[in-house]
């Protein structure tokens, strides 16, 4: 996943306010990408952006070598599936639904595990150790299994990117922590993983870690992160 | 491709589906919303059925009486216009008469065009019979089912005074058929016989008539004018037994037609006030769903099924509904014979505009919404 030259930015009461201003990145697999800003830098857009939900002024997106700009609404919402996955600071669960159908939602519409689905969501739930919950609502939940639930959902048609804002936002710290191991073990087995983040303390999960301030998205170097935070 | 199995649609539905306050409020809307369509057709057809027939098939509209009387020879010119159904030597249309087995009938020649082979001695009463002079008190019970005089032998009888002396005309009848009356807008109480027979009685009450009037049976309500002219031409003095005043019925008709057009504007903007409400509440619940990947189309789908099914059930309801309200509106119709001429119903047409608006328009509210917030784009904030 890579932006090339990237501009984004909105009007507000006649002023601009730049959220990407020229910008170069590459996200790579394997990797834990963790991208600092303060509140209004643009985190969010950043994400929704990346995740297709939202277009560059100008610029490219490059998913799995294709250009985003090329593509039209079928192939965007195909690429939706099958490389993205979208972890959120609310969760977005589907209240009048029980924690097992949340996650099936996201797989009523992909073909290719349209046999196993039941079984996958079942393996998943056990992974994040919250198939003990399935039948539960969400308001039957608390925050850090509403956000595993969330986590699932995201994770349930295998996409290579996941694509996390504020993710441990809502919880408490022992929760939080288990949500940034959970990231971080995705980013071992292949995934790329983008967190965007406020919080300078989960520096310490990320392998590469980038400011995002007036546009401009700096790279920082870990160690002086880690120094200066832990 | 990304297309969603319609069974796993509906098991979305059925996991997802809600029947609460809102689901209810909803329902109730579109009910008052289809009831007073139904209500606002059928009022609009009634007064279009009126309408038709006051102007196409009334007789009395489509009879002109002349003065003086035409001569041999205009009479046969006459006859050869092709809009000139009849022209006959009489100062009545109608006599009232007595019968053995009811009250008062009045007797009216029928017309070729309504009823061809129309034998003597034979006559044709209404569908709804009520043989009695005064029309303006009857009710329900006084209705007689035509159909089940059918084959029945009456003897009429008239009588007249002349120099002190009263006399007295009898003659045997069968009833051969009924009418629709209110169609040719006739009372209750009007049978017909053919020409040779109402003659018969017409001689027997003007044995040395020599009237001056003459009647013209003219075949169309809309030739009436172009006669009139003709008849002009000739010399004659000619004017239709009812005038229809066609002023005013197009501006009935207008108004109608306007009314309608306003209603149906006015239902789509009220469905439409409701449907946006509601999609805006599920703003981030759609935004989800393009966030997995859904297409358009099957988000579209997904909220379409939720409000059609409560679009249904108010269907349902609404023609329960407006079939017990359409009795009672009988009921009391019924007992009033002068709304008679306004028929009622719960026609195919009307089942078809309430299927536009119950489920057309909220089909096409909910896509047009759902593409609108679909196009929004951001999620998260
Ligand atoms: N659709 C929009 N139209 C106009 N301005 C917008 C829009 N979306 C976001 N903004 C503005 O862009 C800026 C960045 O918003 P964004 O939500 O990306 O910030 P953020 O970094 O996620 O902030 P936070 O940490 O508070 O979540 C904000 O000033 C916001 O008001
Ligand atoms: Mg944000």
């Amino acid at each position: 996943m890579e932006l090339k030259k990237a501009q984004k930015s909105f009007w507000k009461n006649g002023k601009e306010i730049k959220i990407l201003d020229d910008v170069n990145i590459s996200f790579e697999k394997n990797k834990f990408y963790l991208i600092i800003g303060e509140s209004g830098a643009g985190k969010s857009t950043l994400i929704n952006i990346l995740g297709l939900l939202d277009k560059l002024d100008a610029g490219d997106l490059i998913i799995s070598s294709k250009n985003v700009n090329n593509l039209n609404d079928k192939e965007l919402s195909l690429m939706r599936l099958k490389e993205i996955g979208l972890i959120f600071q609310d969760y977005y669960l589907n209240p009048r639904l029980n924690a097992k159908d949340n996650i099936l939602i996201a797989t009523l519409i992909n073909k290719d595990i349209k046999e196993q689905r039941e079984e996958l969501i079942e393996k998943k739930m056990a992974y994040l150790q919250i198939l003990d919950r399935k039948n539960h609502y969400p308001h039957e939940l608390s925050g850090g299994e509403r956000q595993r639930v969330c986590i699932a959902r995201a994770l349930i048609n295998e996409p290579n990117y996941i694509l996390a804002d504020e993710p441990t936002g809502a919880l408490d710290e022992v929760n939080a922590k288990k949500v940034m191991e959970i990231l971080k073990k995705l980013s071992e087995n292949g995934k790329s993983v983008i967190m965007v983040t406020h919080d300078y303390r989960n520096c310490i999960y990320a392998d590469e870690i980038y400011r995002l301030n007036h546009g401009k998205l700096v790279k920082e170097n870990k160690n002086d992160f880690l120094k200066k935070y832990s | 491709m990304i297309i969603m199995a319609f069974k796993d649609l509906l098991m979305l539905y059925k996991k997802n589906r809600q029947f609460k306050q809102r689901q209810i409020f909803f329902l109730i809307i579109m009910v008052v919303i289809l009831l007073l369509s139904s209500i606002i057709i059928s009022l609009n057809d009634s007064i279009f059925n009126y309408i038709n027939n006051l102007t196409r098939n009334s007789l009395d509209a489509r009879t002109l009486s002349v003065f003086p009387a035409p001569s041999e020879t205009d009479i046969e010119k006459l006859k050869e216009n092709k809009h000139i159904l009849s022209i006959n030597k009489q100062s009545v249309t109608s006599f009232l008469v007595h019968s053995d087995k009811f009250e008062d009938i009045i007797i009216r020649p029928a017309n070729s065009t309504m009823f061809n082979n129309l034998t003597n001695n034979s006559l044709i009463c209404p569908k709804e019979f009520v043989p009695k002079y005064n029309m303006s008190e009857i009710t329900k019970k006084d209705i007689i089912n035509g159909k089940e005089i059918i084959d029945t032998n009456i003897k009429i009888s008239l009588s007249k005074k002349a120099n002190d002396i009263y006399n007295s005309y009898e003659k045997e009848f069968k009833i051969v058929d009924t009418y629709d009356n209110y169609k040719y807008m006739l009372d209750n109480n009007v049978c017909l016989t053919s020409y040779e027979d109402f003659n018969d009685i017409y001689n027997f009450y003007y044995p040395d008539s020599n009237s001056e009037t003459y009647r013209l049976f003219v075949d169309d309500v809309k030739n009436i004018d172009e006669v009139s002219h003709l008849l002009d031409d000739f010399g004659y003095v000619s004017s239709p037994l009812l005038e229809v005043n066609y002023a005013s019925i197009i501006f009935l008709l207008i108004i109608t037609i306007v009314i309608f057009i306003i209603f149906t504007i006015l239902i789509y903007i009220l469905i439409k006030f409701n449907i946006k409400k509601e999609l805006n509440k599920k703003e981030e619940e759609i935004l989800l769903y393009k966030s997995m990947g859904y297409e358009k189309r099957d988000i579209i789908k997904i909220y379409t099924i939720e409000y059609l099914v409560l679009c249904l059930i108010a269907l349902g309801i609404t023609y329960f509904l407006s079939i017990i309200i359409l009795i009672i509106i009988n009921t009391i119709k019924s007992n009033y014979m002068s709304f008679k001429m306004f028929s009622i119903k719960y026609d195919f047409k009307e089942i078809i505009v309430l299927f536009v608006i119950g489920i057309i328009y909220p089909s096409i509210i909910i896509k047009q919404k759902i593409k609108k917030i679909i196009e929004k784009r951001k999620i998260i904030l």
